[in-house]
């Protein structure tokens, strides 16, 4: 059981995250100056993406230049113009008011599903990572049970036991990622773990739960800063995707994944109001994983010591 | 290597009763009566009428005996039969299960050609705006939902163009150009994310392979580049794609509930969805635990694979 685990664990992020890291800072050195520009250009892009994302998730609706919901029949389905830069929807709805205010709906659930994953996945990864024997056993048994699933079939399972709600998608989406988050940790516990100073720190006799705090944990928060806000990305189009198949948001709620399915009947005749919230979510989850790239580049200890 | 087949396969046991147990109590813990749901607005069954009905379907049993009964079932062969349509799910998967199968293979087709070849390409090439046209078409895969992919791909090419319609299925053996046009523009839906993934990963592997000592050494010896790479960095680099490869198996089959809804395609993924809107219990468990399944079977394929591939694992 466990050989295999540690073998996905160390060697396999889904993305090739790390090996993409390493390589990207080994050879850094003998890159041409622009080519870490260009790196660094894409980081900072992240950086800006998702600035301007947390702006309009606060301030949004004062922006917003019509109410979310409000509706002028006599412009439905009209044509980006000087009154409506993106056209207004099958109700005459402002699609920029609209893509405004469910900016807010995207964060909240970007940023409370991924904190119910880092909480799951940090307790049950350090739990795992440190004390290994059965405990690691039943624990990794559990991650490899929850990967086995599709995550969004696992989503739509759980929103369909949890009830159809805007904090049941929050608490679904941050279940069904939670694996990846012990995954990550378990992984970084288990090298901190073999290190002397941790020894050391057992060895004067310092109470487990105060290696655990003031040891590991400081020592993990890199890769778990980088995950999280590689996480964020996958929350978002978690979010979006649920929100297309009408779980999460009732009708008029302007979640992002919900406009782009409401005005798929529409295509043909405006076809903009499926094209702006869908690049709204393409942007916004281009953002975190660029930053996401950027900061582990910039954060990961292990590439620290090696530049 | 048996023994390493044999080990392997026993490891499945677990997992597959740990998804089969998750899926059971979340199936069983979704609101809602289903023998009312079944029985629909019809309010004139009288009490003993859904008390019957229940019985029949051995709804009224215990949990664990219905969990036991179930995974009895399931051993054996028989997943059950929907609450709905009272077929059995043997039957319905056996229609169902050749659409997303199409639809997964070709998926991973169109997705690894371009991934491998250009995720290779852009290794062998770093720094080059081939490596940037690579790294940026991977960061764009994999922040695009495949939903709205597949609309610009319906407004392109089906209401655009003309070129390809853009809902419907026809089965391949029955028309195959009709099918093969009815299937495309949703594989590509559903290849984007799987190849952005990969593109990235592979680009990764080969710098990560071509930067080892033995690779130094073969150039070192004289050999040209294109015998460095296909003789000693691609093999070395295929491994842990494969494996990423299997494992990508899996959201995969999880985007196919969304893009069979989007093409109306009578795969299993548009099953699945309709059945935890209906509460077909038995549908949800069984279908459900047949991806996951499907999924561990892929796992354990790549990792045989990978075994057989790579002698050093087989002594682990």
């Amino acid at each position: 059981m466990s050989d295999v685990t540690t073998k996905t664990t160390s060697t396999l992020s889904p993305d090739g995250a790390l090996a993409e890291a390493t390589t990207t800072r080994r050879q850094s050195s003998r890159a041409p100056w622009w080519h870490t520009l260009f790196r660094q250009k894409l980081a900072l892009t992240g950086a800006i993406i998702v600035f301007i994302f947390a702006l309009i998730a606060l301030f949004g609706p004062l922006l917003a230049p019509h109410g979310a919901t409000e509706q002028f029949p006599e412009l439905r389905l009209t044509g980006p113009s000087w009154a409506n830069p993106f056209g207004s929807d099958e109700f005459g709805r402002d699609i920029l008011s609209r893509l405004l205010y469910g900016a807010r709906i995207s964060f909240q659930v970007g940023v409370i599903a991924v904190a119910i994953s880092a909480v799951i996945g940090v307790l049950l990864g350090l739990v795992a990572g440190y004390f290994g024997g059965w405990l690691d056993n039943l624990v990794s048994l559990l991650m490899d049970v929850l990967f086995a699933f599709p995550t969004i079939l696992l989503a739509i399972a759980l929103m369909a036991m949890l009830g159809n709600s805007l904090g049941n998608v929050m608490i679904a989406i941050g279940i069904v990622n939670a694996p990846t988050f012990m995954r990550v940790v378990r992984g970084s516990v288990l090298s901190v773990r073999q290190t002397t100073y941790i020894e050391s720190a057992v060895a004067v006799g310092a109470p487990t739960s105060t290696i655990l705090r003031r040891h590991i944990f400081p020592n993990i928060t890199a890769p778990l800063i980088v995950h999280a806000s590689l996480n964020f990305a996958t929350a978002v189009l978690s979010e979006a995707s649920l929100a297309y198949l009408g779980l999460g948001n009732k009708p008029p709620s302007p979640s992002w994944g919900s406009m782009v399915s409401s005005s798929y009947g529409f295509l043909q005749l405006a076809p903009w109001a499926a094209i702006v919230p869908g690049v709204a979510i393409g942007i916004t989850v281009l953002g975190f994983n660029l930053l996401g790239d950027g900061l582990r580049d910039a954060l990961d200890p292990r590439l620290r010591s090696q530049g | 290597m048996l023994k390493f087949i044999i080990r392997r396969v026993l490891m499945m046991i677990p997992i597959l009763l740990g998804v089969s147990l998750v899926t059971f109590i979340i199936v069983r813990s979704i609101p809602g009566d289903p023998v009312r749901v079944l029985l629909g607005a019809d309010a004139r069954s009288t009490p003993e009428q859904i008390e019957n009905i229940r019985r029949s379907y051995g709804l009224d049993q215990p949990l664990p005996v219905q969990y036991i009964k179930w995974l009895g079932h399931v051993v054996t062969g028989d997943l059950g039969q929907s609450l709905r349509t009272g077929r059995p799910l043997t039957q319905e998967l056996g229609m169902r299960l050749p659409v997303t199968a199409q639809l997964t293979v070709f998926a991973a087709i169109l997705g690894t050609i371009p991934a491998v070849i250009f995720g290779v390409l852009a290794a062998i090439r770093r720094n080059t705006k081939l490596d940037w046209m690579t790294t940026l078409t991977a960061l764009a895969g994999i922040s695009v939902p495949n939903f709205f992919l597949a609309t610009l791909l319906v407004l392109l090419f089906s209401f655009k163009l003309r070129w390809l319609p853009n809902v419907g299925y026809k089965p391949f053996f029955d028309a195959p150009l009709d099918n093969l046009q009815l299937m495309i523009l949703p594989a590509v839906s559903l290849a984007l994310p799987f190849m952005a993934v990969l593109m990235r990963f592979t680009r990764s592997a080969v710098l990560e392979v071509m930067n080892q000592d033995f690779v130094r050494v073969a150039r070192a010896k004289g050999l040209t580049q294109g015998r460095v790479i296909r003789r000693h960095v691609l093999p070395n680099a295929g491994i842990p794609v494969l494996t990423i490869a299997g494992i990508q198996v899996a959201a995969l089959l999880g985007g196919t509930v969304i893009i069979e809804q989007i093409f109306a395609l009578p795969g299993v993924g548009r099953y699945i969805y309709e059945a935890i809107s209906n509460r077909d219990y038995p549908v949800v468990q069984s279908v459900t635990l047949v991806m996951a399944a499907i999924f561990v079977l892929v796992s354990l394929i790549v990792d045989v694979l990978y075994a057989v591939l790579d002698p050093r694992l087989r002594t682990r």
